[in-house]
């Protein structure tokens, strides 16, 4: 059972190309869906707090899910990903409780979150988002609800927790600057701090 | 008097200013010599300054532009750069913009102008870009998905969601344009947070 007050971190991977403009980018563009099936369902991956109790676990969780990232990548694209603008580097990562995404205003789909084993990562979980109906969406339905989630989970982010990965530090200097960029945000209540 | 500042970090972006803050050029190029700009010796009427390249990481290294650097020309130029390499990138990036959007997204900035409340952003889904302004107790966003435009408003405490459909069509665009947009920038002292 996954109550509102759970907490997960969503890591915070950028392509390296976006610096010098992180100031100019809303938090939500952290969170992205990809799809997951062909009706319409799409899915976003977090780690749980649970499993990963410190700043430290979810860094290595954060790596780990890069590095993964772009052997995935260059499994089904046959290159490796151009350093510049598709190469996967974590930065760090925000924390969120459940009930950020599970509050947001959607109309055409319901959200949810579920354990999902990935590379062996016990800590994965993903936020899904899946028609309510097999009635067909526009691609504006899809957009406008996927953008309400996307947004109201932005507002509920709070950290973040900074790391440059082993794999990226020749890239240090450049990652620290986008990562100096990142908003901070604080949380109103003491009750779920972990760590 | 003019001035001229290097962009904040990479050092290979140069602006020439004029003495509003506004940007009258900028060029990319590998040392501020090769930037075409004159610099060094203080030429007649310019105040000029340079940030070195390898000095740009240092947050102590630009103060003096720290007052450009807040203004809302140069967050326009970013959003402009940041606008283009969205729609530079491959069209299978998951980031990528297609070129009606891109174009779409160009008006709608010129539309706000340096005077506006400037937004933030974020793509969606490879084919739409999200603007964002926090607007006191709303989120505002407008989407620009090629030619379709939309407006939505999600109240911070409520998370209530209100959808608008917008048009880019002149007689609709001065009706929704002067309703929505005044709106964010007079409930915003601040361009963000």
């Amino acid at each position: 059972m996954i109550y509102e007050q759970d907490v997960f971190a969503r890591l915070a991977i950028f392509p390296k190309f976006i610096d010098p403009a992180t100031q100019v980018f809303d938090l939500a563009f952290l969170l992205r869906f990809s799809p997951v099936d062909q009706s319409g369902g799409v899915a976003m991956s977090v780690g749980s707090r649970l499993d990963l109790k410190t700043d430290a676990l979810v860094h290595a969780f954060g790596c780990r899910s890069a590095a993964n990232a772009d052997r995935e990548f260059e499994i089904r694209k046959g290159t490796p990903p151009d350093p510049e603008t598709e190469a996967n580097r974590y930065l760090g990562f925000y924390d969120f409780e459940w009930g950020a995404a599970a509050s947001a205003p959607v109309i055409h789909h319901h959200v949810a979150i579920r354990f999902k084993k990935e590379h062996g990562e016990m800590a994965h979980f993903q936020i899904e988002m899946h028609p309510r109906s097999t009635e067909k969406l526009s691609k504006k339905q899809q957009r406008n609800d996927r953008i309400a989630v996307r947004t109201s989970l932005a507002m509920g982010l709070y950290g973040p927790s900074l790391h440059i990965c082993e794999q990226d530090e020749a890239l240090r200097p450049a990652l620290e600057a986008i990562a100096a960029d990142l908003p901070v945000c604080a949380k109103g209540r003491e009750d779920s701090l972990i760590g | 008097m003019s001035e001229l500042a290097a962009s904040r970090r990479d050092g290979t972006r140069y602006y020439m200013l004029d003495d509003s803050g506004s940007t009258i050029a900028a060029r990319t190029s590998a040392s501020p010599e090769e930037s075409g700009f004159e610099l060094y010796g203080r030429p007649e009427g310019f105040s000029t300054f340079v940030v070195p390249a390898e000095e740009t990481s240092n947050s102590s290294t630009y103060t003096c532009c720290s007052n450009w650097l807040r203004s809302n020309a140069y967050r326009l130029t970013l959003l402009h750069e940041a606008i283009g390499k969205l729609g530079d990138l491959p069209s299978e990036h998951e980031l990528h913009i297609d070129a009606t959007t891109k174009d779409r997204a160009v008006q709608f900035l010129n539309l706000i102008g340096q005077d506006g409340q400037l937004p933030k952003l974020f793509p969606q889904d490879g084919e739409a870009l999200v603007f964002t302004w926090d607007a006191g107790a709303r989120k505002r966003m407008i989407t620009i998905a090629g030619e379709e435009i939309s407006g939505m408003d999600i109240d911070k405490k409520t998370r209530m969601r209100c959808d608008y459909d917008l048009s880019f069509e002149p007689q609709d665009r001065s009706v929704w344009f002067s309703k929505l947009y005044p709106a964010v920038a007079a409930s915003v002292g601040t361009s963000d947070e």
